[in-house]
Parts: C-alpha cells; sequence; structure tokens
C-alpha cells in the first residue's frame, strides 16, 4: 500500500528547556528541516502550543516522535561483574541496586547495557564480554507522569529514553569520531542533584551521582547578595541580567570539591589524565558555570563540531538550519538521533 | 524488580525504550485487528456462499434428473412399443420406396415382369432384380445407362445350367421393349453352390437412355 512518508521529530524536555529537531524522517539518513526550542514552562497550554507549531505531520493528532527525558530519579550507574556467573543469579541485579545502589527496584523501571557500546545486556549471550555495565532508570511512577506529559502535549512517543543516557553514547560516538584518546568528564547539573560520569576509551568508564544541584547555590546567592528570600535569588540567578562569574568559585564550592575527588581518584587508578570536560543540559545564561569549573578544575572544555558529526551519521541539515553557535544542550537532541552499534559500526574517524 | 522488556526486544544501542506502550492512546484508525477480522469473515462468507449455491444446483439438479428418471421409465412400456411400431413401419417404408421407385423407372415394369414370369425357365429360379442409373462417357459424349442387374440360380450341370442361363440372357436381349435402348448385356458371374447343387449367376442388362 503506498504511504507517505512520515516527517520525523526528535523532542527532549528537561527542566530548563524544551528542545525539538524536525527531520524529514526518524532514521537515518535524514535531513535536520529545523531546530526550535522552548523554555520549559510548567504552563502546559505554552508547551502543547509549541509543539502543535512544530508539524502538520500527525496521526490522529499526534506528532510521531523519539523523546528524551530527565526524570528527577534518574540514575545512571556503573558496575564491574566481578564473576561472571553471579550474574546467572536471579537476585543478583536486584540486590546490586538495593544494597549498593540505595535503589528500590521495585518502584524503578530498571535496564542494563553494556557500558563498551549501549547494547542491551543480555544473559543468554553469555557474560563473558559483557562484564562493564551500566544500570539506568527512574522511578516508574515518574516516567509515567513524564510520558503523560508528552502524549499531553501533543506528542506520540515512538520512543522515549534517557536523555542522560543517550548524551552518554552520543559523545562516545563523538570521541570515537574525533579520535579523542584522553577521558573526557561529562558533567550534567540540575536543580536538584548532580551526575558526573568519565567517558574513556570509548566507553562509560565512572559514574557518580552528586547530591548538589543549582538549588544549592540560592542560599549562598542570597547570602552573598543580601536578597530577600531564596525565591529571589532563584528568579536572578535564572535571568540574564547579573553576572555570576565572579562568584562562580563560591557558588560551586561544593561541586567542585566533589569534581576534584572524583578527577583525582580516576587519575591515581588509571594513570590517566581528564583531557577535556563537557556540561550538558545547562542554558547560555548559565555559562559561567562551565568556565568557572574549567578554570578550577584545570580542564578545557570540550567544544563540539555538530556539522561534521551529524555528516558522519548521514544526517543531513538544511540550510535554514545554523549549527554553528548551538550550546552544547543540543548534544543531547543530535544523541537522540544517533544510531550507534559498536565502535567498529559507528562514525567515521576524521 | 521491574525490569524493561521481559520478552525480547532489540534496541538500538545507548537507547532504552521506557515507554508503558499499554498507557498510550490508541492511534490506529482502523485497528489491525478489526481489518483482518473482517477480512477473514467476508472470505469466509464468500466461501460459504459459494459452496452453498453449488450444492443448492447439485441438488436442483439431482432433482432434475430423479424426475426424469421417473418418467423415462413411466413411459418405457410405451416408448418400446412405438420402437416396435417405428421399426416395422420402417421396414416397410422401404419395400414401399422400393417399389415405387421401380414402377417410376424408365422401362416398362408390369411388362418387364410379366416377361421374366414367362420367360424363367424351369430349371431357373431368379433370387433378385436390382437396378440403377450410372453415367458412362463414351469419346466427348456423356450419357446415362440404366442397368439391371438379376440375380438366381440354375440348376443341372454346369453345361445345361450355362446353357439355360445363356439362353434366358439371349430372350433378354431379344426383348421387344429393349430393341432400341439396349446397350449391352452381359454374364457377371457363375458360381456353382455345391451345397445346393446350383449354379448362382448374376447377369447385367444395360440399356441406354436419352442423354
Amino acid at each position: 500500500m503506498l504511504t507517505k512518508k512520515s516527517k520525523g521529530l526528535f523532542f527532549e524536555v528537561s527542566e530548563f528547556s524544551v528542545l525539538a529537531a524536525i527531520t524529514s524522517g526518524l532514521d537515518a539518513p535524514f535531513t535536520v528541516e529545523s531546530l526550535q526550542e522552548s523554555p520549559h514552562d510548567d504552563n502546559a497550554d505554552k508547551v502543547r502550543d509549541f509543539v502543535a507549531g512544530l508539524s502538520d505531520d500527525k496521526s490522529r493528532g499526534y506528532i510521531h516522535a523519539h523523546c528524551g527525558i530527565y526524570p528527577k530519579s534518574r540514575f545512571v550507574r556503573r558496575t564491574t561483574l566481578d564473576s561472571p556467573n553471579k550474574a546467572k543469579v536471579p537476585t543478583y541485579f536486584t540486590d546490586l541496586l538495593n544494597d549498593q545502589f540505595r535503589i528500590d527496584p521495585s518502584k524503578y523501571l530498571t535496564t542494563i547495557v553494556n557500558a563498551y557500546d549501549g547494547s542491551d545486556f543480555d544473559l543468554e549471550k553469555g557474560v563473558q564480554n559483557q562484564k562493564e555495565l551500566v544500570l539506568c532508570g527512574a522511578q516508574s511512577t515518574e516516567v509515567s507522569e513524564q510520558q503523560e506529559m508528552i502524549v499531553d502535549y501533543g506528542i506520540y512517543p515512538e520512543r522515549m529514553e534517557l536523555g542522560t543516557l543517550s548524551s552518554l553514547g552520543g559523545l562516545i560516538n563523538y570521541a570515537n569520531f574525533k579520535s579523542i584518546t584522553m577521558p573526557t568528564l561529562v558533567i550534567e547539573i540540575t536543580s536538584s542533584n548532580s551526575n558526573v560520569f568519565i567517558i574513556n576509551n570509548e566507553k562509560i568508564d565512572v559514574t557518580r551521582p552528586i547530591p548538589f544541584g543549582l538549588n544549592g547555590m540560592f542560599p549562598v546567592i542570597q547570602k552573598e547578595l543580601d536578597l530577600k528570600d531564596e525565591e529571589s535569588a532563584k528568579k536572578l540567578f535564572y535571568s540574564d541580567t547579573f553576572d555570576f562569574t565572579e562568584m562562580g568559585s563560591a557558588l560551586l564550592n561544593k561541586m567542585l570539591k566533589e569534581l576534584q575527588s572524583s578527577t583525582g581518584f580516576y587519575e591515581v587508578q588509571t594513570g590517566q589524565t581528564i583531557g577535556q570536560m563537557f556540561l550538558t543540559l545547562l542554558p547560555k545564561n548559565l555559562n559561567w558555570i562551565q568556565q568557572t569549573l574549567s578554570r578550577s578544575l584545570g580542564v578545557e572544555v570540550l567544544h563540539l563540531d555538530y556539522p561534521s558529526w551529524l555528516q558522519s551519521q548521514n544526517i543531513s541539515v538544511s540550510e535554514d538550519v545554523q549549527l554553528e553557535g548551538l550550546d552544547s544542550r543540543w548534544l543531547s537532541l543530535f544523541s537522540l538521533m544517533g544510531n550507534y552499534s559498536n565502535s567498529e559500526d559507528g562514525a567515521n574517524k576524521i | 524488580m521491574a525490569l524493561t522488556k521481559s520478552k525480547k526486544v532489540v534496541q538500538t544501542n545507548w537507547h532504552p525504550d521506557f515507554r508503558n506502550v499499554d498507557a498510550l492512546p490508541d492511534i490506529k484508525v482502523i485497528r489491525t485487528d478489526f481489518f483482518v477480522n473482517i477480512l477473514t469473515v467476508t472470505i469466509a462468507v464468500a466461501s460459504i456462499f459459494y459452496l452453498g449455491y453449488h450444492e443448492y444446483n447439485g441438488i436442483a439438479l439431482g432433482s432434475q434428473i430423479s424426475e426424469l428418471d421417473n418418467k423415462i421409465t413411466s413411459k418405457n412400456t410405451e416408448n418400446n412399443k412405438n420402437l416396435s411400431f417405428s421399426s416395422k413401419f420402417d421396414n416397410f417404408s422401404k419395400k414401399i420406396v422400393e417399389l415405387e421407385q421401380f414402377v417410376e423407372s424408365p422401362i416398362d415394369t408390369t411388362e418387364f415382369l410379366t416377361f421374366l414370369g414367362e420367360a424363367i425357365p424351369h430349371e431357373m429360379i431368379l433370387t433378385s432384380i436390382s437396378y440403377y442409373d450410372r453415367e458412362f462417357t463414351e469419346g466427348k459424349k456423356t450419357f446415362v445407362l440404366f442397368i439391371i442387374n438379376i440375380r438366381g440360380a440354375a440348376h443341372g450341370s454346369a453345361e445345361i445350367a450355362t446353357q439355360t442361363v445363356y439362353d434366358f440372357i439371349n430372350k433378354l436381349e431379344n426383348l421387344e421393349m429393349f430393341e432400341a435402348i439396349l446397350y449391352n448385356t452381359e454374364l457377371d458371374s457363375m458360381v456353382r453352390d455345391d451345397a445346393l447343387g446350383l449354379f448362382n449367376f448374376s447377369t447385367i442388362i444395360q440399356l441406354k437412355l436419352e442423354e
């Protein structure tokens, strides 16, 4: 039966922004026809209007999309199977989540992927080559809420995934594409918590949650600037009216300690020095955070070459789309588009 | 542990899917199940109708056959009687036609038969008289010969029988009614029948009629 080829939509919702890419399809090769963003608003009508304006290509009123979400309860944790036979014990992973990661498996949706290539962990394929694993997931209720929210926006999710994991996959692919051999420090900061990752040698090497987020800065801002309350500090923080660069070290003191601890331990363990860092999610007006961290850690910021990286994945870009000047947030959206298998099948190296 | 994907679903690397598919809206315009069911039911109904139609036709034909068989059986006796009459009629009709044709032949058949009755010697019997027309071409001329074939038998010794037959043929040749039209006569065959002690003969008289 002849059917019209449908357009594709890649859609990401974080607490800071809603990012969308209209493409000629959902599977490469395709063309990115348009990039659009909207501040994430608690007013669902605004986001609904934003989505409605993205495309006329709808099925029963819904635009089909691959979606990335960032539930607050999300976790991405690294583990190594000491004994392959342990994985065959039915309760091994549930015990691991409970005991080691303090995660109640009964309340969480969890998936296990290989740290090297992000493929599903499959016991039937044998565990000899599946020792380095990443467990990730989020609370079932929160994932359901996120799904309901996306559907309410007018989007039918063809796939709904953790933006954190796909971003890491994208960065690994990028590092391979650019032949980056030194470890990369990846920092994901949200309002309530943060995640630190180190990727190296085409795999996720380190995962570490940090119980510190942007909210932790508000009391310091309030005190430093003698503001009325934390709410005022929050408004100022997210506005474009104040440059927090000078206060950066003070505001990020706790974060820096955690980061220095993580990177120092890693460098001692592996003998490798962190070569570059990458900050995901944060909007442009919080760019000072990246600069402060880079300066304090003495690590260069990784600036991504989006045009050539997308091209290496058979993703073309229409003339109306300007990739130069896009900040680091767009990595996560572009990572949703990638079809990453193992490194041998991955992006072409320069 | 609410691990995703209890059944095997191949996921793209780095993109595990966390959707609850059951909670997603139904976006199918026509559900596949409905479509398949409708198609299946349609095929089933069409098949039943097709078979039913052929079955009905078969039954109807069987009924007609049975009815006709009964009619045939009831008409059998009368039919056989009619066939017998028809056969007799056929035979008589052939004889009548034959006689009619004989009477209508170009010679005076009454006179010829009278002659035959008088000319046949005691030592001879006639078994058949047949006649036919035949076109004959002599040089550039074409004409019709009326041919009479007389068959019979003569008894006695070979010499006497032969003489008897030749005498008979001679009389035929000298018959006044044949005078103007006699073309040829010949003894066609003469064969001894040892069982009966007779000599069967066949003689042909060729009469040349008007061109």
